[in-house]
C-alpha cells in the first residue's frame, strides 16, 4: 500500500488563503503565496489576485517575482496574474522589454500580447530584433495577437527572416489577425516542409481564385495534403462550385481519399474537421456521411456538418440510416445533425429504412423515423404509422405525419385509421381521425365526450373544429369536471366563428381553473368584444403569473392596455410578469423611470426588458442610469442588451 | 404550430437563457451557449408535439402547464450528454484497483461489505466497469458488493437496466474483457453477463435534490466522473458537499481527468497515488 498524502502543510495553507476576506488588504499574503510550492495554493492565490485592483505596488510585485530565477511556478502565476490585470500593468510590462534578463524580457512579451494594447505595439516591433530568439518569436507572437497596420506590416516583415521559427510565428499571428500577406510573399513558404502548415492555413483566407487552386492542387500529394486541409479550414463561407469541383477531381484519383477525409472527419482536432467537412462537402461520398454527422463534434461544427450532409441528397440519407449500430451511438451533436439531414432529405425511397430504425429500440431515432416519414410523402408510409398509436411517445408524431401525408393519400389515411376507431379510442387517434375525414367524425367524437379518460374527452373536444356543430362540443367541453378537457375546450374556442365563440369565452374566462383562464385570455383576441376587455382587465391582476400575462398580452393585442395596468403589472410577484409590462409598454413615457429604477432589479430578464423599453424610448437622462447598470452587469444577455440601450440613447 | 416544411424554430439568445435557467434551477445542469444547436435540434420534436411554435412558448410551457414539470425531465433528459463507455480512463480505474481498493478492503474487512456509488452513471457504462473489476477479485470472494448507479435521467437507467451496448460504449474494452465479461448479441451489441449485472443497481437521483440525497448510505468509494462539468460552480459546490457526507471516512471520491476540487472544498484531503489523484474524506 503506498498512500502518500500529498502535503498536508499545503492543504492547510490552501485554507489559510481560502479564508482571507476579498479586497486589497489581502493582496500581500496572495502575492507571497503565488511563490508556495504546492500548485493548489499557486493557482488559488492567481485567482485571487486576478480580481484585485493593480495598485502600483501589487503590480511592481509581482513584476520582481517574474525575476525569481529557478522558481518557474511563482514566475508563471505572477505572469497569469499581470496578463488578466489589464492596461494597469501595461506600463511596468513593457519596461521590462529592456530588460537584461532574455526570460523577464519574454515574460512581457507574452503578457504584453495577452494584454492585447495596441500601446504595447512599438516596443514589441523592437524587441523583434532582441538577441535572444525565444524573446523574437515571443515579440511575435504577441503582435499578432494585438493586431493593427503597424503589427501587420511588422509580421509581414518578418516572413522573409532568416530564422524560420520566426517565419511561423509571422505566418500563424497573420493567421490569428485574418490579414494574408501578398500572395508573392506567401508562395515559397508554401513549399518549406517547416513553413507550410502555418502557410497553408493562410492561404486559406486569400479570397482568389489562384489560392484555391494551389490549396485544390495541393491535395493530390501526399506530403501536402494534411497542410491543404488547413487551407480549407480557414476559409470563410462555403467554397463555390467550380473549387468543389476541383476538389472533387483532385481527390478523385487518390487511393486512400475517402479512408484519409474519415479520418480527419472523425479526428480531435477541431481544425481538422472543419477542414474535412469543407472537402467532404465537395466530393460528395455519401459512405462518409456518417463520419461527416460526427464531425459536428461538442464544439460549434454542427451546423457545417448539416450544410455538407444535405447535398448528398438521399445517397447521403439513406447512408445514414444504413448506419446501424454505428447510427445508434452517435453522440448528442452528431444525432442533431445526422436527424436534420434525415428530416430535410426525407423521401419516398426512404420509406423501408425508416420503418426499420421505427423497430431499431432506440426511442429518440424511431421519434425521428415517425417524423420523416411524414414528410416522404409516400403512400406506403402510411401504414407503418398507423401502428404506432399505442406508443404513448410516437403516438402524437404519428398523428401530424399521417395528417400531412392525408394531403396527398387521403383514402390510405382515412382507411388505416378507421380500423382503430371502432374500439378503445385513442386521443390522436382521434385527433387524426376527425382531422381526415372532417364533418363525418362528428358521432364519433360525440362518442368520445363521454369517455371515462380525460385525455380522450380532450382530444375530442380540440378535434370538434374539424366538424359541424362544434361549437356544441365545445359547450359541453367548456362544462366538464376535468381542467384538461375545459383547458382542450378553450384552446378550441380559437378556431370557432366569433358570433358562436363569444358567449362560450365569457364562460371560459370566469373558470375557477388558472390554467383554463389562461388559455382563454389567449384566445381572447382572436374574438375581440368591448364586452370582454373588463374582464380581461381584472384577469391582469390576476396573482397567478400564467393568467396575468395571458390577459396583458389579450388587452395589448387589441390596443387596449392602459398604462395603469402596466404600471400595476409591476407590482405583480412574477418576475415575468414584469418582463412582459416592459416589453408591451415600450412605448409608453410613464414607464421610463420605472425600468431605471427595474435596472437593478434581481433577475436578469427583467433587467434586460427594461434595457430593451430603455434602448427605445429613453431620454438622456436614462443614460447614467444605464451606464451604471452596464458597470455592474454581470449576465452575458442582460450586458449586451444594456450595452444597446447606452448606444441608443447616447445618439439621442 | 409549426407544420411540416416550416421553418426549425430558432432559439434567440434570450430564449436559451430563459431555459437555461429552468434547468439550472431544476438540476443543476448548464445549457451553454455553445449548446444551442443541439438544444434547437433536439427540442424540436418537443414543440411539435406539443403544438408550439417557438421557444419562448416552450419556455411558457415548462413554466405555467400543468404539464411543465414532466415536460421539463423529458427535455433536461435530451439535452444532457449521456456519452461515456466502458474502462473510461483505465489509468485512474489501474489506480483504483491497485492502490484504492486494498485500502477500501482494509477497512471494510470487518463487514465483508464494499459500497460504490457511480453518481450520474449515465447508461450504466461506469457501475458494470466497476463491477468487472470487483466480482473476480480473488480477495473480495464471499463479500457483499454493492455498486450504485443514480442518474437523474429515467431513460438513460431504462437502458442501463437492459444491459445492453453497442460498439461505441466498448471502444476501450479490450477483446479480454469482452469475452470475460459479455454475452454478444447480433448487430455487433453485447449485454454484461449476468454475474456483472447482480451486484449493480440503478436509481433515479437528482443530484441537487437533497433530501432525496438523505436517503443513500455511506460508501467506500464514489466515482463521479465527468459529471460536475456541467454543472455551475454553486451546484458544484453543493454536490461535493453531498459526496463528502456520504463517503465513510477514509473513503475515497474519484473525479473526471480534467476536473478537481480547486475553490469547490477544502474538507477532502488530496491522496497522490502512483497513476492518479483521488480525495479523501479524513
Amino acid at each position: 500500500m503506498t498512500w502518500l498524502v500529498a502535503d498536508a502543510d499545503a492543504e492547510s495553507r490552501y485554507r489559510a488563503l481560502d479564508a482571507l476576506p476579498a479586497g486589497p488588504a489581502a493582496a500581500p499574503r496572495l502575492v507571497e503565496a503565488l511563490g508556495d510550492p504546492s500548485w493548489r495554493v499557486r493557482r488559488l492565490a492567481a485567482n485571487r489576485l486576478a480580481q484585485v485592483e493593480p495598485t502600483p505596488l501589487v503590480v511592481s510585485q509581482l513584476v520582481a517575482l517574474l525575476g525569481r530565477r529557478g522558481e518557474t511556478g511563482a514566475r508563471n502565476a505572477a505572469a497569469s496574474v499581470l496578463a488578466q490585470m489589464g492596461e494597469g500593468a501595461r506600463a511596468a510590462v513593457a519596461g521590462l522589454l529592456e530588460h537584461v534578463d532574455p526570460d523577464q524580457r519574454k515574460f512581457a512579451a507574452d503578457i504584453l500580447g495577452e494584454l492585447g494594447k495596441e500601446e504595447a505595439v512599438p516596443g514589441l516591433v523592437a524587441a523583434l530584433d532582441d538577441g535572444d530568439g525565444n524573446v523574437r518569436a515571443a515579440a511575435a507572437e504577441a503582435l499578432g495577437r494585438i493586431g493593427g497596420g503597424v503589427a501587420r506590416r511588422s509580421l509581414e516583415g518578418l516572413l522573409r527572416a532568416g530564422d524560420p521559427l520566426l517565419r511561423v510565428c509571422a505566418l500563424e499571428g497573420l493567421a490569428r489577425l485574418r490579414a494574408p500577406p501578398p500572395l508573392p510573399a506567401l508562395a515559397p513558404l508554401l513549399d518549406d516542409p517547416l513553413t507550410r502548415p502555418s502557410a497553408f492555413r493562410l492561404l486559406g483566407q486569400v479570397a482568389h481564385p489562384t489560392a484555391s487552386r494551389r490549396a485544390v492542387l495541393a491535395l493530390g500529394k501526399t506530403t501536402t495534403r494534411d497542410a491543404a486541409l488547413l487551407a480549407f479550414a480557414s476559409c470563410e463561407g462555403p467554397l463555390a462550385g467550380e473549387v468543389e469541383a476541383e476538389i472533387s477531381v483532385a481527390l478523385k484519383p487518390v487511393a486512400d481519399a475517402a479512408r484519409w477525409l474519415e479520418a480527419a472527419l472523425t479526428s480531435g482536432d477541431l481544425e481538422r474537421r472543419r477542414g474535412a467537412l469543407v472537402l467532404a462537402r465537395a466530393v460528395r461520398n455519401p459512405s462518409l456521411a456518417l463520419a461527416m454527422a460526427r464531425a459536428a463534434g461538442p464544439d460549434g461544427l454542427a451546423e457545417q456538418a448539416v450544410e455538407a450532409l444535405v447535398p448528398l441528397g438521399l445517397a447521403g440519407a439513406q447512408a445514414l440510416l444504413d448506419g446501424g449500430p454505428a447510427l445508434a451511438d452517435l453522440p448528442g451533436e452528431a444525432r442533431a445533425v445526422a436527424s436534420e439531414a434525415i428530416l430535410a432529405l426525407a423521401g419516398p425511397s426512404l420509406v423501408e429504412r425508416l420503418t426499420a430504425l421505427l423497430g431499431a429500440g432506440d426511442q429518440e431515432w424511431a421519434e425521428l423515423a415517425a417524423r420523416a416519414l411524414g414528410r416522404t410523402g409516400a403512400r406506403s408510409a402510411v401504414a407503418p404509422l398507423a401502428q404506432l398509436f399505442d406508443d404513448d411517445a410516437l403516438a402524437v408524431h404519428a398523428y401530424r405525419a399521417l395528417v400531412a401525408l392525408a394531403g396527398s393519400w387521403p383514402r390510405d389515411v382515412e382507411a388505416a385509421l378507421e380500423g382503430r376507431v371502432q374500439g378503445a379510442l385513442q386521443p390522436h387517434v382521434l385527433r387524426a381521425w376527425a382531422e381526415v375525414v372532417g364533418a363525418p367524425a362528428r358521432a364519433l367524437l360525440s362518442r368520445a365526450l363521454h369517455d371515462e379518460r380525460d385525455d380522450v374527452r380532450a382530444a375530442a373536444v380540440e378535434a370538434s373544429v374539424f366538424v359541424s356543430e362544434a361549437p356544441a362540443l365545445v359547450r359541453a367541453g367548456l362544462m366538464d369536471e376535468s381542467p384538461r378537457v375545459r383547458r382542450a375546450a378553450a384552446r378550441a374556442l380559437a378556431a370557432l366563428p366569433t358570433a358562436e365563440a363569444l358567449p362560450l369565452l365569457s364562460h371560459a374566462l370566469v373558470d375557477l381553473d388558472a390554467t383554463v383562464l389562461a388559455l382563454a385570455c389567449q384566445v381572447a383576441p382572436r374574438h375581440p368584444h368591448p364586452d370582454a376587455l373588463g374582464r380581461l382587465a381584472e384577469l391582469a391582476r390576476h396573482a397567478d403569473a400564467s393568467v396575468a400575462l395571458s390577459a396583458l398580452d389579450a388587452l395589448a393585442a387589441q390596443g387596449a392596455l392602459p398604462v395603469e395596468l402596466l404600471l400595476r403589472a409591476l407590482e405583480h410577484p412574477g418576475p415575468e410578469v414584469h418582463r412582459r409590462a416592459f416589453e408591451l409598454g415600450a412605448d409608453r413615457l410613464e414607464l421610463v423611470p420605472r425600468a431605471q429604477v427595474a435596472l437593478a432589479h434581481p433577475r436578469w430578464e427583467v433587467r434586460a426588458a427594461a434595457a430593451r423599453l430603455l434602448a427605445v424610448s429613453g431620454t438622456a437622462s436614462s443614460l447614467e442610469a444605464l451606464k451604471d447598470a452596464l458597470e455592474r452587469e454581470g449576465d452575458d444577455v442582460a450586458r449586451e442588451l444594456l450595452g444597446q440601450a447606452v448606444q441608443a440613447v447616447a445618439k439621442r | 404550430m409549426p407544420g411540416f416544411g416550416e421553418p426549425r424554430p430558432v432559439m434567440s439568445r434570450e430564449e436559451r437563457h430563459l431555459l437555461a435557467d429552468l434547468f439550472e434551477k431544476a438540476c443543476g445542469f448548464v445549457l451553454r451557449d455553445d449548446l444551442t444547436f443541439v438544444a434547437e435540434r433536439r427540442l424540436a420534436p418537443r414543440l411539435e408535439a406539443l403544438g408550439l411554435r417557438d421557444f419562448a412558448a416552450y419556455h411558457r410551457f415548462l413554466r405555467f402547464d400543468p404539464r411543465g414539470p414532466d415536460e421539463l425531465e423529458t427535455a433536461i433528459d435530451l439535452l444532457v450528454p449521456h456519452e461515456t463507455y466502458f474502462f473510461r480512463e483505465p489509468q485512474q480505474l489501474d489506480a483504483f484497483e491497485a492502490e484504492v481498493l486494498p485500502e477500501a478492503e482494509a477497512r471494510a474487512r470487518p463487514t465483508r461489505r464494499l459500497a460504490l456509488w457511480s453518481a450520474g452513471c449515465s447508461t450504466g457504462e461506469e457501475p458494470y466497469t466497476l463491477a468487472m473489476l470487483l466480482v473476480d477479485r480473488p480477495s473480495l470472494a464471499g463479500w457483499e458488493l454493492d455498486v450504485l448507479g443514480t442518474d437523474l435521467s429515467k431513460k438513460a437507467l431504462t437502458h442501463a437496466r437492459r444491459a445492453e451496448f453497442g460498439p461505441t460504449a466498448l471502444r476501450a474494452t479490450t477483446p479480454e474483457q469482452l469475452a470475460r465479461c459479455f454475452e454478444p448479441l447480433t448487430g455487433g451489441r453485447h449485454r454484461v453477463k449476468g454475474r456483472f449485472r447482480a451486484p449493480v443497481r440503478f436509481g433515479l437521483l437528482n443530484l441537487i435534490d437533497e433530501r432525496a440525497a438523505a436517503l443513500l448510505p455511506r460508501f467506500d468509494v464514489i466515482f463521479c466522473r465527468n459529471v460536475l462539468i456541467y454543472f455551475d460552480p454553486l451546484t458544484r459546490r453543493r454536490v461535493v458537499e453531498l459526496f463528502y457526507e456520504r463517503l465513510s471516512p477514509g473513503g475515497c471520491l474519484l473525479l473526471g481527468h480534467s476536473e478537481n476540487l480547486l475553490s469547490l472544498s477544502t474538507r477532502f484531503e488530496i491522496v497522490q497515488l502512483k497513476g492518479d489523484l483521488v480525495y479523501r474524506r479524513p
